[in-house]
C-alpha cells in the first residue's frame, strides 16, 4: 500500500507542477461551463414552442362542452384531437398526448382530466385547460384531475422535467475524459519514456502495484475534474439563475452517482491507450482521435430520445446518459451502470497487468523500428467506409459515370496518396517504384483469370441460395463504349483500390504480421465493396492481391489483376457466358490453380 | 551471489525471433565488481535487465543467493538496483523530493534518509542544488541524481548501465569510491561502461560479450597477468583483433574451399 501512496503522491505532485495539465484540467471548464449555463435559458426556449396535444375522449357536444372545445382550439399552443371509442388509435398515439380529457358519460359536464406532472410539456398543457375551465365562461364544467405520475411508472410519457444538469450528459463525461488525459500520457507513458519505469519494475517484486497506482492516478484526475466541473456548474447556476435549492444538491448527488462509474471506465481506456503507446505523442494523438469519437458518440445520445430496453442498458456510458436526463434511479439501472461500466474495467485493468508483467511494456521502448499503430488505420478506414456507403449512392443516383469516377478519387485514391505521403518511413513509395518484369505480370493474369473462373463457379452456388442470376447484374451499366467502360469500370477502380487497401492499408499491416495483415486487408475490401452475397469472392480476391503485392514487393501486378478481374466482369456481362454451370470448367481451374500456387516461389525474402 | 545458468533471451523483429542472448553462464559474488564490456548492441542492456528482473529469461535461470528472483525479491525487498542506461528523471520533482520518493518506497526512516542525502550529495557536489527542480537542472546533476537515487540505500545487487555518461572526471571517481565503499559492504556490482578505465579502475571480474555470447570471462588479475603493462583497453582491442583475424581466416579458408 505503502507503495501505491508514494507513487500517487510523486504523480499527483508532478502533475500540480505541470502548467499545461492544470490549464486543460481547470481552465476549461472555468470558462467553458458557466458560458453553458449562461446560455442554457435560450437554448430551452426552443423546444419549448411546439403545440400541445389534448385527446378528448367520447366527448359529446352541449351548449356548455361546445364552448369548452372553443375555447381550447382558440389557444394557438393547443391540438385538440377527438376520439370516439377509437382506443386503439389514441393507444398508438399515446406518447404524442400530453393531457386526456375523458367526459363522464352520464353527466356531461363532469370532466376527467389525466396529466402527468412529471413532464413538463403535460403540466403546460394542465396550466392552459385548468385556466379555461376556471375562465367565468364555462363555469358549467366541472372537472376531476387525476396526476398520471402517481399512478403509472414514468415510462407512459417522455420525462422532460426541467433539470439544469439534464441538459449535459455529456458535459461531465466529455471534462472527466479530458482532464485525464493530459495526466495519463504523462503519468503513464512518460514514465516509460523516461525510462523511469524500468527503475521501478528492477525495485518492485510486482509490477501489479505500479499499475495499480497509475490507474488511481489517472482515476484522482479524472474524478477530481468532474468534481470541479459539478462545482463550477453549481456556482454558474447560482450567479446566473440565481435558484439554488435542496433539489438541486439532490441532483448533484444523482449526478455523482451516474458518472462516477463511467469515470472509472474513461480512467482505465486512458491507462490502456498510455500504457500501450510508445511515446508521450504517440499516446497523444490516439487519446485525441478516441475523444473525438467518445464525445461524438455520447453528445449524440444524448440528444437521441433513447429507448430503456435491457440490451441498450448493458452498454457503458447509456445508463449515465439515460440517469441524468431522467433524472430518475431505479436499482436496476443502477446494477447495471454498475455491471455495464465495472466489467470492462475488470478486463482491461487484467489485460494490462499481463502486458505490463510479459515484459511487452518495455519491448515497445525497446524496440522503436516498427513504430506502426494498428487503431489509427482502422479508425481511419471505418471512417472512410461509413463516408462511402453514406455519400457513394448519391453521387452515383445523381450521374453514374461521374459518380463512380468521383468516390473512387475522393473516398479511395486521394486519400491513400496522402496517407502514404504522411508516413514517416522511408521506404514508403517502394510499392510504387518497383515495376515487375514480364514473367511476373503474364503469371498474374493467368491466375487471375483462373481464380476469376472459380470464384464465379462457387458464386453460382452461393446465389442460387439468394435466388439472383449470376454476371448480369453484377454491374449494372448504362451502355457505354468499350474504351469508356474498361477506362471507368477497370482501370480507374483497379488503381484506386489498389492504391488504397495495398498500397496503404496492407503495407501499414503487414509490417506488424504479414499472414494478418493480408487476411484483414483482404476482409476490409471485402466489406467496403457492400456486396455481403458475394463477400467470399470479394475476399478471396483481395487475398490474391494482396499476397501478390506481398510476393512482388510492388504494387503493379495486383493492379493489373484487379483490372483483369474487372475486365471479366463486364465481358461477362456484356456476353451473357455462362460457362459457370459446367462443373467441368470450375473444377479443372480450380486444380490448375493450385498446382499453380504450388509452383510460384518468392524469388526474393518476402519483406 | 547470482548464479546465471545458461540464460537465452530471444525478441521477436518483423515475426523473427532472434537471439539477444545466447546460453549465458556466469557467477558474480557479493563483495564484487563484474565489469560488462561490449560492442554496440552485444547484450549488454538485455544482461542487465534480465538480472534486475525487468524481462524474464526465455530459457535458462538466474538464482539470487540460491532463491528465484520473486522469492528474492519477497524475502529481501528493494535489494535489486537497476540504473538505466539512458534514464531521465521526473523533471518537475526536486532531487531532494526525488531521492525522497525512492526511500519513502523502500521505507527508509526520515533523519537516516537526511544523513545521507547530506553525505552523498557533498560528495557528489549538489548539495546546493537540493531544492531545484530536475528540469532546471544539468545534464550531468540529473545523472548524478539518478545515480544516487540507486546507491543512496545500499542496495545487495547494484546493475548499471553506463553510469559515467556526462559526468566530468573528478565526480567520476568520487562515484568511483563510493561503488568501492558499497562494495567493501558486500554489495554485488554489475557495470556496464564504454569507458574502460573506469572499468578498470573497480572491475574484479570481466565479461566481454559478443554478439549475445560470452567471449571473454576472466577475473581481473588473470587478465593482467597474461597480458602484463597493457591497459584494459589496449587488452580489449587486441582480443577484437585477433576475433577479426581469425574471422579472416575463416573467411578465406572458406573461399578457397
Amino acid at each position: 500500500m505503502n507503495v501505491i501512496w508514494q507513487i500517487l503522491f510523486k504523480d499527483i505532485k508532478e502533475i500540480f507542477r505541470n502548467k499545461r495539465a492544470l490549464i486543460s484540467g481547470l481552465l476549461l471548464p472555468a470558462l467553458f461551463i458557466p458560458l453553458l449555463v449562461y446560455f442554457q435559458p435560450y437554448l430551452n426556449s426552443a423546444p419549448e414552442s411546439p403545440d400541445i396535444h389534448i385527446a378528448l375522449y367520447d366527448y359529446r357536444i352541449n351548449q356548455d362542452s361546445l364552448a369548452f372545445v372553443k375555447a381550447l382550439k382558440s389557444n394557438d399552443h393547443l391540438t385538440v384531437h377527438r376520439y370516439h371509442q377509437n382506443y386503439k388509435e389514441a393507444n398508438d398515439k399515446k406518447n404524442d398526448l400530453n393531457i386526456i380529457i375523458h367526459q363522464d358519460s352520464l353527466r356531461q359536464n363532469y370532466l376527467k382530466v389525466f396529466y402527468n406532472s412529471a413532464s413538463s410539456k403535460s403540466l403546460k398543457a394542465f396550466e392552459y385547460v385548468s385556466q379555461i375551465i376556471f375562465n367565468n365562461e364555462i363555469n358549467h364544467i366541472r372537472a376531476n384531475i387525476s396526476d398520471l405520475n402517481e399512478t403509472e411508472s414514468e415510462t407512459t410519457l417522455p420525462h422532460d422535467k426541467k433539470s439544469p444538469f439534464s441538459m449535459y450528459p455529456w458535459i461531465f463525461l466529455m471534462f472527466g475524459f479530458s482532464g485525464a488525459a493530459f495526466v495519463a500520457s504523462e503519468i503513464i507513458t512518460g514514465e516509460k519514456e523516461r525510462h523511469t519505469l524500468e527503475t521501478l519494475l528492477s525495485l518492485l517484486n510486482d509490477s501489479q502495484r505500479i499499475l495499480k497506482a497509475k490507474y488511481a492516478g489517472v482515476l484522482v484526475f479524472s474524478l477530481t475534474n468532474f468534481l470541479l466541473n459539478l462545482l463550477i456548474m453549481l456556482i454558474s447556476i447560482f450567479y446566473f439563475q440565481g435558484d439554488i435549492s435542496i433539489h438541486l444538491f439532490k441532483e448533484s448527488l444523482l449526478l455523482f452517482v451516474a458518472i462516477t462509474p463511467a469515470l472509472f471506465l474513461l480512467s482505465a481506456i486512458l491507462l490502456h491507450i498510455a500504457l500501450n503507446a510508445r511515446t508521450i505523442h504517440e499516446a497523444r494523438s490516439i487519446e485525441s482521435v478516441f475523444f473525438l469519437i467518445f464525445s461524438a458518440l455520447i453528445v449524440s445520445v444524448s440528444f437521441v430520445d433513447i429507448n430503456h430496453s435491457i440490451i441498450f442498458q448493458m452498454l457503458p456510458f447509456i445508463n449515465t446518459v439515460l440517469i441524468i436526463q431522467t433524472m430518475s434511479v431505479s436499482i436496476l439501472s443502477v446494477l447495471l451502470l454498475i455491471l455495464s461500466c465495472f466489467v470492462p474495467v475488470f478486463f482491461i485493468i487484467k489485460y494490462n497487468l499481463q502486458f505490463i508483467r510479459q515484459e511487452k511494456v518495455l519491448n515497445t521502448v525497446a524496440s522503436p523500428t516498427s513504430s506502426n499503430h494498428l487503431t489509427l488505420p482502422l479508425l481511419i478506414t471505418a471512417a472512410i467506409f461509413l463516408m462511402l456507403s453514406r455519400f457513394s449512392p448519391l453521387l452515383i443516383q445523381v450521374n453514374y459515370g461521374n459518380g463512380i469516377l468521383l468516390s473512387q478519387l475522393i473516398f479511395f485514391f486521394i486519400p491513400s496518396l496522402i496517407l502514404i505521403a504522411f508516413q514517416r518511413n522511408k521506404t514508403k513509395w517502394m510499392l510504387f517504384k518497383k515495376v515487375p518484369d514480364i514473367k511476373t505480370i503474364i503469371s498474374s493474369i493467368v491466375i487471375t483469370v483462373l481464380l476469376f473462373i472459380v470464384v464465379n463457379y462457387y458464386q453460382q452456388f452461393v446465389n442460387s441460395l439468394f435466388s439472383r442470376s449470376v454476371g448480369t447484374d453484377q454491374v449494372k451499366t448504362p451502355e457505354y463504349g468499350i474504351g469508356y467502360s474498361l477506362f471507368l469500370l477497370c482501370l480507374i477502380p483497379a488503381i484506386a483500390e489498389e492504391f488504397f487497401f495495398r498500397g496503404w492499408l496492407f503495407s501499414k499491416w503487414f509490417q506488424k504480421n504479414d499472414k494478418a495483415g493480408i487476411i484483414a486487408s483482404a476482409l476490409i475490401f471485402a466489406m467496403f465493396h457492400q456486396n455481403y452475397p458475394e463477400f467470399l469472392g470479394l475476399f478471396i480476391l483481395g487475398i490474391w492481391f494482396a499476397y501478390q503485392v506481398y510476393l512482388y514487393h510492388s504494387i503493379w501486378p495486383a493492379v493489373i489483376s484487379h483490372f483483369v478481374n474487372n475486365a471479366l466482369v463486364i465481358w461477362i456481362s456484356r456476353t451473357h457466358l455462362n460457362y459457370h454451370t459446367h462443373h467441368s470448367v470450375g473444377f479443372t481451374a480450380f486444380i490448375v490453380l493450385i498446382m499453380l500456387f504450388k509452383m510460384i516461389k518468392p524469388k526474393t525474402q518476402p519483406f | 551471489m547470482i548464479e546465471v545458468k545458461q540464460i537465452s533471451k530471444t525478441f521477436k523483429k518483423n515475426m523473427q525471433s532472434f537471439y539477444a542472448l545466447k546460453e549465458i553462464s556466469f557467477i558474480l559474488e557479493r563483495g564484487s565488481t563484474c565489469g560488462l564490456i561490449g560492442l554496440n548492441g552485444a547484450g549488454k542492456t538485455t544482461l542487465l535487465r534480465l538480472l534486475s528482473g525487468i524481462f524474464q529469461c526465455t530459457d535458462g535461470e538466474i538464482s539470487y543467493d540460491e532463491l528465484s528472483i520473486t522469492d528474492f525479491k519477497r524475502q529481501n525487498p528493494y535489494q535489486i538496483a537497476y540504473l538505466s542506461n539512458d534514464t531521465q528523471v521526473y523533471q518537475r520533482l526536486t532531487i531532494r523530493e526525488y531521492l525522497q520518493f525512492f526511500s519513502r518506497i523502500r521505507q527508509v526512516p526520515k533523519n537516516l534518509f537526511e544523513q545521507k542525502l547530506l553525505y552523498y550529495s557533498q560528495r557528489l557536489k549538489i548539495e546546493n542544488e537540493l531544492n531545484t527542480l530536475l528540469e532546471n537542472t544539468s545534464t550531468g546533476t540529473r545523472q548524478k541524481a539518478a545515480f544516487l537515487s540507486v546507491i543512496m540505500n545500499h542496495p545487495t545487487y547494484l546493475f548499471l548501465d553506463e553510469p559515467f555518461a556526462n559526468i566530468d572526471i573528478l565526480i567520476a571517481e568520487e562515484m568511483l569510491s563510493i561503488l568501492k565503499q558499497l562494495k567493501a559492504e558486500g554489495t554485488a556490482i554489475m557495470i556496464s561502461s564504454h569507458n574502460l578505465y573506469e572499468i578498470e579502475s573497480i572491475s574484479d571480474q570481466i565479461l566481454l560479450l559478443e554478439e549475445g555470447n560470452i567471449r571473454l570471462n576472466c577475473q581481473m588479475e588473470d587478465l593482467q597477468n597474461r597480458f602484463p603493462q597493457q591497459s584494459l583497453k589496449e587488452i580489449i582491442l587486441h582480443l577484437m583483433n585477433e576475433q577479426k583475424a581469425d574471422d579472416q581466416d575463416e573467411c578465406n579458408l572458406a573461399n578457397s574451399v
